[in-house]
């Protein structure tokens, strides 16, 4: 670690990569060394399975996450063809998010729509319809 | 061959990767702790940035996984040493980042200006305030040391241990060195380092201060 050190600063790092390269010893003493250091195993392992699935997904864990992305956009609207109607529907996104109780972005409130590109009408549209099916579903839940 | 990431993958989901995760992250807890990480009662972690070693091996096990760092051989043994290569660079990238060492000089502080003046182009050499603290950090791993052998002491095995990792690192040195078998050096290398991580820090500051009055 440094170029100049004491002898116990030697002995430490010595120590330290003398430990790394030796035998782990049993699972039960690599328990036992994170309690010491005041890691939890167990959320920890918690984490890595998580990690495994984020980012080394088997094919049934992909599956099933395409499955529910495939539901989630199923399950939301389309937005309307026609250019008034999505203006519509926007506005009907926000009073039913108000109704919910949430505090809607503020760019639904002030975009100036007429100079809106479709695309970004569309996607406004969608954007809210999400939002609005989770606060629903929040909702649900709390009335269990 | 396949590619890193699969390997990985294959490797971590087998039967062994949450054992081998553990073990990335004793090694992690342990590089930080020399580093001087410590984790107090409360659980709140002493690290610069926030990181802590759990969030060290995350990072390095999703960059190996999304080829970000790769790894070369196959097996067990090959992807532990890449890894402790590994959560070392990461760690050193935290600890040697200007904003977790530099101490400041006052003089330079105090400015708001912007302003220079020859006191900013002195030489390479550690400020004043630097070298207290590489002195300070020397007297605790000086002290941590004497407390350490005076626990041992008694303990004839560990004792030649401690003597041969004064010259080297390699458990199989220790093991030629000093007679004793190599099962047994592993074994007597992680008590030493368990014995030398229990000497609290608290601890090791106070012994310190007592010599030094």
């Amino acid at each position: 670690m440094k170029e100049k050190q004491s002898p116990a600063g030697v002995f430490l790092d010595n120590l330290l990569k003398a430990a790394c390269e030796s035998e782990p010893g049993s699972i039960e003493e690599i328990r036992q060394d994170l309690h010491d250091h005041r890691i939890d195993p167990e959320a920890e392992l918690a984490a890595f399975q998580q990690l495994l699935k984020t980012h080394a997904p088997t094919w049934q864990e992909r599956a099933e996450m395409e499955r529910r992305e495939a539901v989630r956009k199923l399950a939301e609207p389309s937005p309307p063809k026609d250019r008034a109607a999505i203006i519509e529907g926007i506005k009907q996104l926000v009073a039913g998010m108000q109704a919910l109780g949430s505090s809607v972005p503020a760019g639904a409130f002030h975009r100036n729509f007429e100079s809106a590109e479709q695309q970004d009408l569309e996607s406004l549209f969608q954007d809210l319809s999400h939002q609005l099916q989770q606060l629903k579903s929040g909702t649900k839940r709390q009335d269990g | 061959m396949p590619d890193s990431p699969e390997r990985a993958a294959r490797l971590l989901r087998g039967p062994d990767g949450k054992r081998i995760y553990l073990q990335l992250l004793r090694i992690a807890a342990w590089i930080a702790w020399r580093y001087g990480w410590r984790r107090d009662e409360k659980g709140e972690t002493l690290l610069p940035f926030g990181a802590t070693p759990e969030s060290i091996v995350h990072t390095v096990i999703e960059k190996v996984l999304e080829g970000q760092r790769t790894w070369q051989g196959d097996g067990e043994a090959s992807f532990i040493i890449a890894a402790i290569g590994m959560i070392r660079s990461e760690t050193s990238h935290i600890f040697e980042k200007p904003e977790a060492k530099v101490v400041e000089p006052i003089i330079q502080a105090e400015r708001t200006d912007g302003s220079d003046d020859e006191r900013d182009f002195a030489s390479n050499d550690p400020s004043p305030e630097a070298q207290l603290l590489e002195q300070e950090r020397e007297t605790l791993d000086r002290t941590r040391y004497d407390l350490l052998l005076t626990e041992i002491q008694d303990d004839e095995e560990l004792s030649d241990v401690v003597i041969a990792l004064h010259d080297t690192h390699s458990p199989a040195e220790i093991a030629e060195r000093t007679g004793i078998d190599i099962k047994r050096v592993y074994q007597d290398i992680r008590t030493l380092k368990r014995k030398a991580a229990a000497i609290r820090l608290p601890l090791v500051a106070r012994a310190a201060k007592e010599r030094q009055s």
